[in-house]
């Protein structure tokens, strides 16, 4: 397999990484032998390999993980706070909406009970009237008839 | 006996916050490292780590360990890291006045931190590192992020790409082409070095 030029300098990387399989490094190593300029390619990627290893690690800062874990305890010790006081805070809502809801029902029931009321009243001023109608009607039929069977 | 991660995790889970510390304490070097590389400021990148490891504790339930703890750590950890380089930097006027001082400053090889003698040619290969490492700093977040789990943490390219949820072969392009910048950078450097040493 001969590879071309420009996937030698790319496989280079990899191979420095120690990550190409056996049939690529023998390749890549056959090539290195004859191409001068792939030569100087690995012994510029070399030198940025050593300047990145060699970036200094920092030091952690003092008690991180102790500060942690106490934010952590605060945290939690903020949050048992914080369900005591939802705790006790369920008493009064717990009056509030039972009153709330109450007050909701009676206005309910007395919006209702008005309005029904309204209803009835209207209906039965509707069924005074048309019963006074048909009252009138038969009374006036009864005098039509009576006169017709007199004449 | 020391316990290994795992052990650790199923210890933390139950509460057990010794157990948790002792994570902690394994893990903190990384991952402060890999805060301080991706923010560049040493109080950004404490503050980055203290809240990536609260995050941990509090998703702990939801790992099942699928991936390893240290490649589920990392996920969170370049979340964390990749979200706050999103928000908004508000800067103090000091730090306003360094920035602009830094853009004024024409560009120029970085100098060394040790002023002690040190022979000629240990002296050129740490201005060479320390050009590798301000090069670095500068690059791309993605790349620098790639560049940093790779070669200063360790990871191999496909815990890499399951840490960042990128198919192994992005990981590989990234890594090629943030090493290609950093190449790039060096080579002008040493050519420019080579050129001025000719006119002397």
């Amino acid at each position: 397999m001969n590879m071309r030029h420009e996937e030698i300098q790319r496989l280079l990387h990899i191979y420095l990484d120690g990550m190409l399989n056996e049939a690529h490094r023998a390749e890549v190593e056959s090539h290195l032998r004859i191409c001068e300029n792939c030569r100087r390619e690995l012994d510029y990627l070399q030198v940025v390999m050593r300047g990145i290893e060699t970036y200094p690690l920092l030091e952690t800062p003092p008690n991180f993980a102790e500060d942690v874990i106490s934010t952590l305890q605060t945290v939690s010790q903020n949050r048992y706070a914080l369900e005591l006081i939802a705790t006790l805070l369920e008493v009064p809502k717990f009056l509030f909406t039972t009153i709330v809801t109450n007050l909701k029902e009676m206005a309910k029931y007395y919006y209702l009970s008005i309005v029904l009321g309204i209803r009835r009243t209207k209906q039965s001023l509707a069924f005074g009237l048309s019963s006074a109608r048909d009252n009138l009607k038969e009374n006036f039929s009864n005098i039509i008839n009576t006169d017709a069977s007199t004449c | 006996m020391e316990c290994n991660d795992a052990q650790l995790v199923d210890k933390s889970q139950k509460g057990d916050m010794e157990a948790f510390r002792m994570l902690i304490k394994r893990h903190e070097k990384s991952v402060y490292n890999l805060a301080y590389r991706m923010l560049k400021n040493v109080e950004d990148a404490k503050d980055a780590a203290q809240e990536i490891f609260l995050k941990v504790f509090a998703s702990l339930n939801s790992f099942r360990g699928e991936s390893s703890f240290a490649t589920w750590l990392y996920r969170i950890a370049t979340n964390e890291c990749i979200n706050r380089l999103k928000r908004p930097k508000f800067l103090s006027l000091e730090e306003l006045r360094r920035e602009y001082e830094n853009e004024e400053k024409p560009i120029e090889p970085p100098q060394l931190i040790d002023a002690s003698p040190l022979p000629e040619e240990l002296a050129e290969q740490r201005e060479i590192q320390q050009l590798v490492h301000k090069a670095m700093d500068e690059l791309p977040d993605h790349y620098r992020l790639v560049i940093t789990l790779r070669y200063l943490q360790g990871l191999p390219y496909d815990e890499i790409a399951e840490a960042l949820g990128l198919p192994v072969g992005t990981v590989k392009t990234y890594l090629f082409r943030a090493k290609n910048i950093l190449k790039t950078k060096l080579q002008r450097f040493v050519d420019q070095t080579f050129l001025l040493e000719r006119k002397v």
